[in-house]
């Protein structure tokens, strides 16, 4: 039994516990990135979409507190008034929950020795973050670094990629420096290759979770998709439990076992669209309204394809970046992911905004009016917040939604 | 000021609406087109060496507008950027007058605004990338020359729009009028540092606005005639102006948004300095052609990208150090710090203006969250008025 069966957050969600091997994940969850952090190595904070390769090319272990903070504190936890501790710390109310709960938890444990710095990947995230280091740096005291994504043009490719290359330079630097590790070619491509172990792996899933045999439920999904941002504890270390857990569910197709609570064969199939929500919940809800979760495009930027392993590591990596879905204007975006959508093979989309959130909810009008166009298939708009704050608002949407478009 | 020296500058939003709507109309009908850009970033030199009128879309205050700019934008995003929008679908002239707009990719809203008014507006949108994380330290050389490569890609398909190629002369030609103008207007907005001001900054504030959309030389010649004028008046009969001296800095303050300056003026607070950009900040750097031989898309592209501000850019520190030259230049007593409801990266900066505010000059800084509706009125109202009787106490 891992430690976060023990949050009171856990024990709302229903998991798959046939999954043995999900426990690794679990277990991960329950635990902070210093306790994590057994190699070391410089903790370096990162947002969710910076790819993680510089920092693990520099020696360095690589955190997504956005991600991590709120999973623990606010979904698991059920510690909201952090949100709180968020704006006293300088942020505004109106800022989404996601940096709220990251700037109230890091900013309450600004004695704790565990951090060594942040590098923030600017145009890749949204303005909400960037200022959420610029106000924690200095509550934390500790060095962040923002490193920058030049816009997506088709026309502006040869100065973009030239920008780029001397920005991942100077990041490197200032890596160095936190690490004391010089990033070298070989490291860097170290990094490379032990980063596409993890995207080879997602991609997996995203077969697994498109398979007509329901073989991962939604939450289990969710949480593997959320948790890829870091690659913690370590690139390899992660692979390894993505692996094992391949290797069960793979094990289950020859006993043919399917999950239980993953709906009917002709569940409505669903791909979650828009920002991340910390209503975990919202994946029971799909599937005890007889749907499935057979994509997501949250982290799908971070593992679109493979980052090419052969020539210049640096030049391999500036291109891969500056083409991430991410980093690109909403119609270019869903021209890039629409195969990646079709591929799962969606009956509907869900698009979330969270609350306070402006970046991906800008877009919102246009990604819907793309998937109608271009996919022809329903899509629910849907606004989440906190995890238990005006859940039943959107449980009823989402199965008045099923509902409608069940056969 | 007195009446007696109004300029037609100072004239009401209505009519400069009405005015350069009829100008651009006419304008466009003798074969001219007419592009908009939002944020200050875009340098009108590149519009005009295009023979093409620039006109700076920066409206507000408006409930309509905003409520429009919600078919595109959530209603939790800015209400200038819902505005920015809004106005071309309400039939606002200036708005629905543009051939094309220039979009800086500056704030998250405003760059979902260039994707909207492309796809949505059906108006040519081209977008300007600029960095956000070069310095004062200058440590980022490559982000000069990232911009002006974006430059260069914007001047290209400017001319390819208005079918004339920009040339060296002809942007020389442009930054030598515009750099007229931003030494005028600067002028003025030296004036109020004096408690003895033969005119407002509030009046200075109407006046930079007015030139968003007037003609270029035009309103040179009308500043020109206002600062003559101006000049003529001798300041040592003038009474000193005994009010508390504040200066207002944060989120956009566009035309038509007047409801914080309103409340400051009936509340007895006498606002002299910004940083605003739609204030003092076009006018406050000229754009320096380093002699014969320069590049003027070089002298363009150091201009824009190192001295404006705000706060979508990563340097604090910079920021800081200007809002406290200027509360010490116009030796100010307090400062407003104007953010609008949902301008993330004006909000999240609003502590640490307040303690260097503290820390370094001991005066007191007062944040007001606002939107565009008049819903809010009362409760700016009660806090603008303590502040100004706790700084006439002090």
């Amino acid at each position: 039994m891992s430690a976060v069966s023990n949050f009171p957050g856990y024990n709302r969600l229903v998991f798959d516990k046939e999954l043995k091997s999900f426990g690794e994940v679990l277990a991960l969850l329950g635990t902070d990135a210093v306790a994590l952090n057994k190699t070391g190595n410089k903790l370096i904070a990162k947002s969710p979409l910076s790819p993680p390769e510089p920092i693990y090319a520099a020696g360095g272990l690589a955190y997504d507190s956005y991600t991590r903070e709120t999973i623990i504190q606010a979904v698991m936890g059920e510690n909201f008034s952090l949100a709180n501790a968020g704006v006293d710390a300088g942020l505004s109310p109106e800022f989404n929950p996601w940096n709220l709960i990251m700037v109230g938890s890091l900013a309450g444990r600004a004695a704790e020795p565990g951090l060594a710095g942040a590098a923030i990947a600017c145009a890749c995230w949204d303005d909400q973050l960037k200022k959420s280091w610029q106000v924690l740096s200095e509550c934390l005291d500790i060095p962040v670094y923002f490193w920058e994504i030049p816009r997506y043009d088709a026309d502006s490719e040869k100065w973009a990629v030239k920008f780029l290359k001397a920005e991942l330079e100077q990041l490197f630097k200032w890596l160095e420096f936190q690490t004391g590790q010089k990033v070298t070619q070989k490291s860097l491509a170290e990094a490379i290759r032990q980063g596409n172990m993890v995207r080879r792996d997602l991609q997996v899933l995203d077969e697994l979770a498109q398979s007509d045999s329901r073989l991962l439920g939604g939450l289990e999904y969710y949480i593997l998709q959320l948790i890829s941002s870091d690659y913690l504890p370590g690139p390899i270390e992660l692979h390894g439990i993505y692996s094992r857990l391949i290797d069960e569910i793979g094990q289950r197709v020859q006993t043919g076992q399917a999950v239980p609570a993953a709906g009917s064969a002709k569940a409505l199939r669903i791909y979650l669209m828009g920002d991340e929500t910390q209503q975990f919940q919202l994946m029971n809800t799909i599937e005890g309204c007889g749907g499935r979760v057979v994509g997501t495009d949250f982290r799908l930027a971070l593992y679109y394809e493979l980052m090419p392993e052969e020539g210049q590591p640096l030049e391999n990596l500036a291109r891969w970046i500056w083409k991430m879905p991410s980093n690109m204007p909403t119609g270019e975006r869903l021209r890039a992911t629409l195969p990646f959508i079709r591929r799962q093979k969606p009956d509907a989309v869900i698009i979330n905004s969270t609350t306070g959130s402006r970046n991906l909810p800008g877009s919102e009008r246009m990604v819907r009016d793309i998937i109608k166009e271009q996919m022809g298939i329903p899509v629910l708009s849907i606004e989440t917040s906190l995890p238990r704050q005006d859940t039943e608002k959107t449980e009823y949407l989402v199965r008045a939604f099923m509902e409608m478009n069940s056969y | 000021m007195n009446d007696d020296n109004k300029s037609i500058l100072l004239s009401g939003l209505p009519e400069r609406i009405e005015r350069d709507a009829a100008r651009i109309t006419q304008a466009r009908e003798s074969g001219r087109k007419v592009v908009g850009y939002f944020c200050p970033h875009v340098p009108e030199e590149l519009i005009m060496a295009a023979d093409m009128i620039p006109v700076r879309l920066a409206q507000g205050g408006d409930i309509d507008a905003v409520t429009a700019g919600e078919d595109y934008l959530k209603a939790d995003s800015c209400p200038y950027a819902r505005s920015c929008l809004g106005f071309a679908k309400t039939g606002n002239p200036i708005y629905t007058g543009v051939d094309a707009v220039c979009v800086a990719y500056t704030c998250d809203s405003m760059r979902k605004n260039q994707e909207y008014w492309a796809d949505y507006l059906g108006i040519p949108s081209f977008p300007l990338g600029i960095t956000q994380t070069h310095d004062r330290l200058r440590s980022k050389p490559q982000s000069l020359e990232y911009f002006k490569n974006e430059l260069n890609l914007l001047a290209g398909r400017l001319g390819t729009l208005s079918g004339q190629s920009i040339t060296g002369g002809k942007l020389k030609r442009a930054i030598e009028l515009t750099n007229l103008i931003r030494d005028k207007l600067w002028k003025l907005f030296e004036y109020p540092a004096d408690k003895q001001t033969p005119i407002e900054w509030r009046d200075v504030f109407r006046i930079a606005q007015a030139g968003f959309t007037m003609d270029r030389q035009d309103y040179l010649t009308e500043l020109t005639l206002l600062s003559e004028k101006l000049e003529s008046i001798d300041k040592d009969g003038l009474v000193p102006d005994k009010r508390p001296r504040l200066m207002i800095c944060g989120s956009v303050i566009a035309q038509g948004d007047d409801k914080v300056l309103d409340i400051v003026d009936a509340a007895g607070g006498n606002i002299v300095a910004d940083s605003v950009c739609t204030g003092s900040m076009f006018s406050r750097k000229r754009v320096t052609l380093f002699g014969l031989a320069g590049s003027p898309m070089d002298a363009l592209a150091e201009r824009y990208l190192y001295n404006i501000p705000c706060p979508f850019m990563t340097d604090l520190p910079k920021r800081l150090s200007r809002i406290v030259k200027i509360a010490r230049d116009y030796n100010i007593d307090g400062i407003i710090y104007y953010s609008l409801k949902y301008c993330d990266t004006w909000r999240a900066e609003f502590k640490a203006v307040r303690d260097i505010a503290q820390r370094q000059l001991s005066i007191p800084t007062l944040l007001i969250e606002a939107e565009y509706s008049p819903a809010d009125i009362g409760t700016i109202k009660t806090k603008v008025e303590a502040f100004i009787e706790m700084m006439e106490g002090r």
